[in-house]
């Protein structure tokens, strides 16, 4: 097992240090701006579009288990989709691909509906799916459904892998209004050509807090900023000291390659 | 109450495995050296949540069991797929269990028409309509309406053309420079390379302040 050394403690003490004034900013009453993130803004609108259209919404999470933390990001959209939809008494399917994350993702819809205080309107047999752990079952039963139940919006929320064009062309070829948030990069190409819109890299993460309503959650998000900016200003200082050519310099290049 | 528990028992479990990765392996002291603790003991802890999710794992096809089940005994739309889920379900489970008892060869030959017939042609299946949806996707993605696009059509189109010996072909009169191999070359290892690096620091920044949250039990999913 891999131990953390000397340079590894002080970026986590930094990013630590990040998160913490963020929170005590927070407390202070600072929340801090936060950009519109077009992808995420276009949640609510793509929940209000089904429900005017009277038709489902079918949200696909990845294929993470319980400790990727792509797969909480994942719950956290989910929570607030279920929410949305039991306000609008809007039919909302969640499709599950990883067996540990289905009893969880059946809490979080619970209680998003009796947060609404429409808890006799959750159905966890139709509306909670378990398809596969197979990849390509999982699509193919994800592109089904979007079809079969003619939904009005589709949401795939997580790590997908080679399968995601499975799951999301047939739905571009209706005309469904998709939505998709991949933090990883090879997928991204797939949905940007299929979905209205596409969440990458950062706004995955940042989207949960994004739809939050609790500033502690909100200023965590200029966290994310923080730390973008210690690990920018350790590229910048690299590339600045590796033209120097002295020993000191070259020390600082090595440590920092290390870590490349 | 239960919240408080569960952000109580999140908190603990985090700062297990942040000390034990943060803590040295080993130390030296007066008394000789001291072992970190929590590294000796990770292998357990690490057994214990492979313990827990075994335990999680049999949730899911007991999801499908219940679901097709109720489809299939209320007689809903699509009952004959759920029946025939249901029997594959039940046949595939005692083929794989028995298939390797020598007195089972039934077993084995209904193992090998499952899979090796079955699921290997359904996949290949999948996978050819794949190639399909990624000419139908490529169409969609190929279209000039804006700027955006032209620019993603026009590296696209040197990409492809600097990738490929008809590319070679067409710009090999050219100096170095203008060939168009130079030029798919430099998109991909300058700016490709560049924004991918840019997006997956972003996204590293994103899982690490979104796991603090969760740890330090800051927010809630439905709040």
């Amino acid at each position: 097992m891999q131990h953390a050394d000397g340079f590894v403690a002080l970026l986590f003490a930094a990013i630590f240090a990040a998160v913490f004034y963020c929170l005590w900013r927070a407390k202070r009453g600072h929340v801090p701006f936060i950009r519109r993130i077009a992808g995420v803004a276009a949640l609510d609108e793509a929940i209000e579009r089904a429900t005017e259209l009277g038709r489902p919404v079918v949200f696909g999470m990845g294929n993470g288990d319980l400790r990727a933390i792509e797969t909480h990001a994942s719950l956290s959209v989910l929570a607030y989709l279920a929410r949305l939809a039991a306000r609008l008494r809007t039919p909302f399917t969640a499709l599950i691909r990883s067996p540990d994350v289905y009893p969880v993702a059946e809490e979080v819809m619970r209680q998003a509906y009796t947060a609404e205080g429409v808890p006799d309107q959750f159905r966890p047999k139709e509306q909670v799916l378990y398809l596969s752990t197979d990849s390509v079952i999982y699509a193919m039963g994800a592109a089904r459904l979007i079809e079969e139940s003619k939904a009005g919006c589709a949401v795939f929320f997580g790590a997908f892998d080679f399968t995601s064009l499975l799951m999301a062309e047939p739905g571009a070829r209706m005309g469904v209004l998709q939505i998709a948030g991949d933090p990883s990069l090879f997928q991204i190409p797939f949905f940007v050509c299929t979905c209205d819109h596409t969440i990458i890299g950062e706004e995955y993460f940042a989207a949960g807090a994004y739809l939050s309503r609790d500033p502690a959650t909100r200023a965590t998000l200029l966290s994310q900023d923080i730390i973008k900016g210690i690990f920018a200003g350790l590229i910048i200082l690299g590339t600045l000291v590796a033209q120097l050519h002295t020993p000191l310099a070259e020390w600082l290049v090595k440590l920092l390659t290390k870590y490349k | 109450m239960r919240r408080s528990v569960v952000r109580w028992i999140t908190f603990v479990g985090g700062l297990f495995f942040l000390l034990e990765f943060l803590l040295p392996e080993k130390w030296a002291t007066p008394l000789g050296e001291v072992r970190n603790p929590l590294t000796q003991s990770l292998g357990g802890v690490t057994d214990f949540l492979i313990v827990v999710g075994t335990m999680a794992f049999l949730l899911g096809p007991l999801n499908l069991v219940r679901a097709h089940g109720a489809t299939l005994w209320r007689r809903h739309k699509g009952w004959v797929e759920s029946a025939a889920f249901l029997v594959f379900l039940v046949v595939g489970a005692l083929a794989e269990a028995l298939r390797e008892k020598p007195w089972a060869t039934l077993a084995a030959n209904v193992y090998k028409v499952l899979f090796d017939g079955l699921m290997t042609g359904f996949g290949t299946s999948s996978m050819a309509l794949l190639a399909f949806y990624l000419v139908s996707a490529a169409h969609r993605a190929f279209r000039v309406n804006n700027l955006d696009s032209s620019l993603m059509m026009a590296s696209a189109a040197i990409i492809l053309l600097g990738q490929v010996p008809v590319g070679d072909w067409m710009t090999c009169r050219l100096p170095d420079a203008l060939q168009l191999r130079t030029w798919a070359q430099w998109i991909l290892m300058v700016p490709n390379s560049g924004v991918q690096r840019a997006v997956l620091i972003g996204a590293c920044g994103g899982a690490f302040a979104t796991g603090l949250r969760y740890w330090l039990g800051i927010g809630g999913r439905n709040e």
